[in-house]
């Protein structure tokens, strides 16, 4: 049981008796894994951060991290975390080594960690400047600096690289896979982007109105993701839709003669074709719908589909 | 176990506490405090330098550094410092606010106590900081201005340490409460706006609820200002007053209700769902010390009537003496040994007010009765001098001591004549005043919260009620002039305020509001065509044989020989009424007072007296004969005198070629402070000191300055006691003197 770092046993939390924020949310974040953690706005990924900082004080004693629950350890368990919540928090008013000199007080630590942290993110040449002069991207590595400051154990990284450039989005990717990596450090980093996360990502949980959709590691997601969706081009949809409903799930017409559809695996798409021009059917294309960002869309977007 | 948990609980405090040290660091927030500390000192000091004039007052010795922080203190702790607080209190919130820090600092290794504390104590270190630079400021301006301005002789130039200590202690304990109101109210609620409102709103209401009484002691917003307006602190002798203990015991439950909110963020969550022995604890302790010292304490009795106290001063004293104020009989007299004196009376005293009199020149007023200790404690300088009663009395004679508002709707429809033909509404108002003046009389407090005996609250409330009355009278009267054939009814509403008023209450006849309640009543149903002062003593004569009645005649008798307008007149009112006493005393006690104003009528020869000129030549009243005299008797250290002597000159130099001379004659003690003044004054006046004012004071039955006396070529007096010279009469009088016509 020791490999896991964050457990949430059937964590609930509701501001008023009708307004259920999450519900029976159950996860484990394995030590070392870097655990994404997905869901569109509003899902109650904040919510959850929020809870496994303690910001939030729990309603039941759900949460535990490494092994302990959480609000035994408080305040000290922060000694092994660094976290980073929704916008970054720095002050705007102070330099970027006077942000870090704060953090590094507050956590007894020496101030020679500062130029190595500030280095790690890519800042030491701006460390004197003041934190409002900063660019998004700069106030984002620096939150994370602070975050890094003290060698921690476990990252808890709520939306690292909301407004970032696509540069900026690579060079975080790629410090938190060397942190990983070279550190061994868990990554618990949530995200409303799939393609964000997929790319980094070892452990991945999903999650929509407060409930959880899936958890389990990249290869599970993908196997389970990728292989049951195809697209057929067709001649004459609806018609096909209404016989083709009779034996797969999740038929949907998705243009005039466009149908998409889940199917058991990839090999059985050749019988699949086969059967379907037996039947005189006219089809222009059939297409996998690969990569998880489909998926991913239709477990969290099940609202839409389902009033369709 | 325990000791090592309260060991880590205070490092971590300190770490955080270091931590926000960082974090204020290019903030100026210690600046702040420090700008707003010396502005108040600043400002006074320019102010003196621009204003400052050698003029010599008579001042009794006083602390020179000491008078200009008291002076400071108030812009300071009314406005400045409150101000300060609500200002620092705010910005060091809002650093979090704005910044997201609440959920950075929470997402650290720290307890949320020391995040919220750590906030707490710098905030107090700005404060501590705004004190000190607002003393030190505060001296280095006192002592350069020694430099700049001449700095009085009494003035004792000694650096006052542990009055200063004092002082700084007062203002920190009492800033705690503002200071905790502000910083709850700034971390629960994000916006800086509200508590920055909430802050001024406190500070406004202060202003505009104190003249209405309406501001309670505890109010967080005033309990600062409170220091401004007693400087001393405490009449027992207490390090802290009562409302900065309040300030304490309020500022540990806001600080414990504060914390426990930011804790556990929502209220219910706080201080429903998770109950906390501990929390109680704190609440039941800190709230039942907090309404303890809201319980107002009354002074027991003490076992015996004492009369002590001391004099400081460079002078010798021998006799204090004790008169009572109706009829001006001595009650005792209390020799002073070494400056100290202690007495204990053996016969009762009738609780009631009393002058004591410092070798026949210092005066001052002391209400007390049976079974008190009155612990006189004066300081005499020169012709100067201050007394403060303490003792069982202590309450009382601070709030006779008061100035009042004596201003209601009533006097004023009566002054004016408004309403008197709605008499309903003068009603009204009547009892509306007069209920509100006896809510008022029972408020009083002292600084340590000490409250006037029931006794004196009875009594100023028969006074209150006693006033009332007299104008209920007044409009009874206006009404039967004006309206003959109307009744004016009183109804139950007067009625309501003549049943708490008794007519035969001898305590109160040192008061001569009283007495003249007591005459209207007795006369009320006289028609007959004679009049008051006739019916009055009529009246008076039919009443039982007593010191009551005495006290009535004494009373009607001396204002007749007041008003009388001509010495027959007078001498055969005394003559047929003062028979009329039981107690001889009383007969004796008019009878002189009758003498002394014969001696002074119209006709009389005015006594001689001897004076020194301004070249230093002996001069006498006699050497003017055959010239009218105009004399202003004046001192230097009097305010109204200064006043009138402007008027006075112009005369003087509008009648110069009359046959008239006009004398300015000093009561100066201080020659000196009499010729430096004098010297500057019109030559037209002559300057003349008195060389024995008491002996003048005695003859000329000299009751206060400036007095104005007006005689004849021949040596006798025109008129003893003229109207003052910026009135309109005196000009009236004097032509009237000289048969000089009236003016166009």
């Amino acid at each position: 049981m020791s490999d896991y770092i964050i457990q949430t046993e059937s964590l609930n939390f509701e501001y008023s008796k009708s307004k259920k924020v999450l519900e029976n949310i159950s996860i484990n974040v394995p030590k070392g894994s870097i655990y994404g953690f997905l869901g569109p706005n509003g899902a109650g990924k904040s919510t959850t951060m929020r809870l496994l900082t303690g910001i939030i004080p729990e309603q039941d004693n759900a949460i535990k991290l490494f092994n302990q629950p959480l609000q035994q350890q408080l305040p000290f368990v922060f000694s092994k975390i660094g976290s980073l919540v929704e916008s970054p928090a720095l002050y705007l008013h102070l330099s970027g080594i006077d942000n870090l000199r704060y953090v590094a007080k507050l956590r007894n630590i020496p101030e020679e960690k500062i130029h190595e942290t500030l280095d790690l993110v890519d800042l030491s040449r701006d460390g004197k400047r003041k934190a409002k002069q900063y660019s998004l991207g700069m106030k984002q590595r620096l939150a994370i600096a602070m975050a890094l400051l003290s060698d921690p154990e476990l990252l808890l990284l709520d939306e690292p690289v909301n407004g970032l450039d696509p540069n900026g989005i690579i060079d975080i990717r790629k410090l938190l896979i060397k942190l990983n990596k070279e550190r061994g450090v868990t990554i618990f980093v949530s995200s409303h982007l799939l393609s964000e996360i997929e790319k980094m990502c070892t452990h991945v949980a999903i999650i929509n109105k407060g409930k959880l959709r899936f958890e389990g590691t990249m290869q599970q997601l993908s196997k389970e993701a990728s292989l049951c969706k195809i697209q057929i081009t067709i001649d004459e949809a609806q018609k096909w839709v209404t016989l083709l409903e009779n034996s797969y799930d999740n038929v949907t017409m998705v243009a005039q003669n466009q149908i998409t559809l889940n199917i058991q695996n990839k090999e059985a798409i050749p019988d699949f074709i086969k059967n379907l021009i037996a039947q005189n059917a006219a089809i222009y294309e059939v297409k996998i719908l690969d990569g998880l960002e489909e998926w991913f869309m239709t477990i969290t977007n099940e609202k839409r589909t389902n009033e369709n | 176990m325990k000791n090592e948990q309260m060991k880590t609980n205070i490092s971590n405090l300190i770490t955080a506490l270091k931590a926000e040290n960082i974090k204020r660091s290019g903030t100026g927030l210690y600046w702040t405090s420090a700008i707003l500390g010396i502005v108040s000192p600043l400002l006074f000091f320019s102010v003196l330098v621009a204003t400052s004039t050698d003029e010599i007052k008579q001042e009794l010795p006083f602390n020179y550094y000491l008078k200009f922080i008291e002076n400071t203190l108030e812009p300071f702790a009314y406005f400045f410092f409150p101000l300060l607080i609500i200002i620092t209190v705010s910005r060091i919130t809002q650093l979090d606010h704005k910044n997201g820090g609440w959920q950075l600092m929470e997402t650290q290794p720290a307890f949320k106590f020391s995040i919220y504390f750590s906030k707490f104590l710098t905030i107090l270190i700005a404060n501590v900081i705004s004190i000190f630079s607002f003393i030190i400021v505060g001296l280095l301006s006192a002592w350069l201005l020694s430099f700049i301005i001449t700095v009085p002789k009494m003035a004792i130039m000694e650096f006052p340490l542990a009055e200063i200590f004092h002082t700084i202690t007062r203002l920190f304990v009492a800033s705690l409460l503002i200071t905790a109101l502000q910083f709850t109210i700034s971390v629960l609620i994000p916006s800086f706006i509200w508590s920055i409102i909430i802050g001024f709103l406190g500070l406004l209401l202060t202003l505009f609820l104190k003249p209405f009484n309406l501001v309670p002691v505890w109010y967080p917003y005033e309990i600062l200002s409170k220091i401004a307006a007693n400087p001393k602190g405490s009449d027992l002798g207490y390090w802290f007053t009562f409302t900065e203990y309040i300030s304490l015991t309020i500022s540990v439950i806001l600080l414990y209700i504060g914390f426990r909110w930011y804790q556990h963020k929502t209220f219910k969550l706080a201080f429903i769902k998770i109950p906390k022995a501990v929390g109680m604890i704190i609440l039941v302790v800190f709230g039942g010390l907090t309404s303890w010292l809201l319980c107002s304490n009354q002074m027991a009795d003490h076992d015996k009537t004492v009369f002590c106290g001391k004099i400081e001063s460079k002078d010798k004293f021998q006799n204090i003496y004790i008169k009572d104020l109706t009829v001006q009989d001595t009650i005792a007299v209390i020799p002073i040994r070494n400056n100290e004196f202690h007495y204990t009376f053996k016969d009762k005293v009738i609780a009631d007010n009393y002058q004591f009199i410092v070798d026949g020149k210092h005066v001052g007023k002391v209400f007390f009765g049976q079974k008190d200790s009155i612990y006189l404690d004066g300081k005499i300088a020169g012709s100067t001098s201050d007394f403060k009663i303490k003792g069982t009395r202590l309450a009382e004679n601070q709030m006779a001591s008061e100035p009042k508002m004596e201003w209601s709707m009533v006097s004023y429809y009566l002054e004016q004549n408004i309403n008197l033909d709605k008499p309903q509404i003068i009603i009204d108002a009547l009892h509306d005043d007069w209920k509100e003046a006896m809510e008022a009389s029972n408020t009083f407090k002292t600084i340590d919260n000490y409250i006037p005996k029931n006794d004196y609250i009875e009594r100023s409330q028969k006074l209150i009620t006693t006033s009332y009355l007299n104008m209920w009278y007044d409009l009874v009267k206006k009404r039967a002039a004006l309206y003959p054939n109307e009744k004016t009814d009183g109804g139950k509403q007067i009625e309501e305020i003549q049943q708490k008023l008794s007519l035969t209450d001898e305590s109160l006849l040192s008061s001569s509001d009283y007495f003249d309640y007591v005459i209207s009543q007795l006369i009320a149903k006289d028609n007959s065509d004679i009049d008051e002062n006739t019916k009055a003593i009529t009246a008076i004569s039919k009443l039982k044989n007593g010191s009551f009645k005495d006290k009535m005649l004494y009373w009607q008798i001396s204002k007749v020989i007041e008003e009388a307008s001509g010495s027959n007149e007078r001498n055969q009112f005394v003559a047929s009424y003062s028979p009329l006493f039981t107690n001889a005393d009383y007969q004796r006690k008019i009878n002189n007072l009758n003498r002394v104003a014969e001696s002074l009528g119209k006709g009389k020869t005015a006594p001689s007296f001897e004076a020194t000129a301004l070249d230093g030549k002996k001069v006498t009243l006699a050497g003017l004969k055959g010239k009218y005299v105009l004399i202003d008797v004046w001192a230097t250290w009097c305010g109204p005198c200064r006043h009138q002597s402007p008027f006075f000159e112009k005369f003087a130099l509008k009648y110069k070629k009359e046959n008239i001379k006009f004398v300015a004659l000093s009561t100066d003690e201080d020659m000196q402070k009499w010729f430096i003044s004098a010297k500057g004054k019109s030559k037209t006046v002559l300057q003349w000191h008195a060389d024995n004012s008491k002996l003048f004071a005695d003859n000329y039955n000299l009751v206060g300055i400036p007095r104005f006396i007006l005689i004849d070529p021949n040596g006798n007096f025109i008129n003893a006691k003229l109207p003052a010279p910026s009135e309109a009469s005196f000009e009236m009088l004097l032509r009237k003197a000289l048969n000089l016509p009236d003016e166009g």
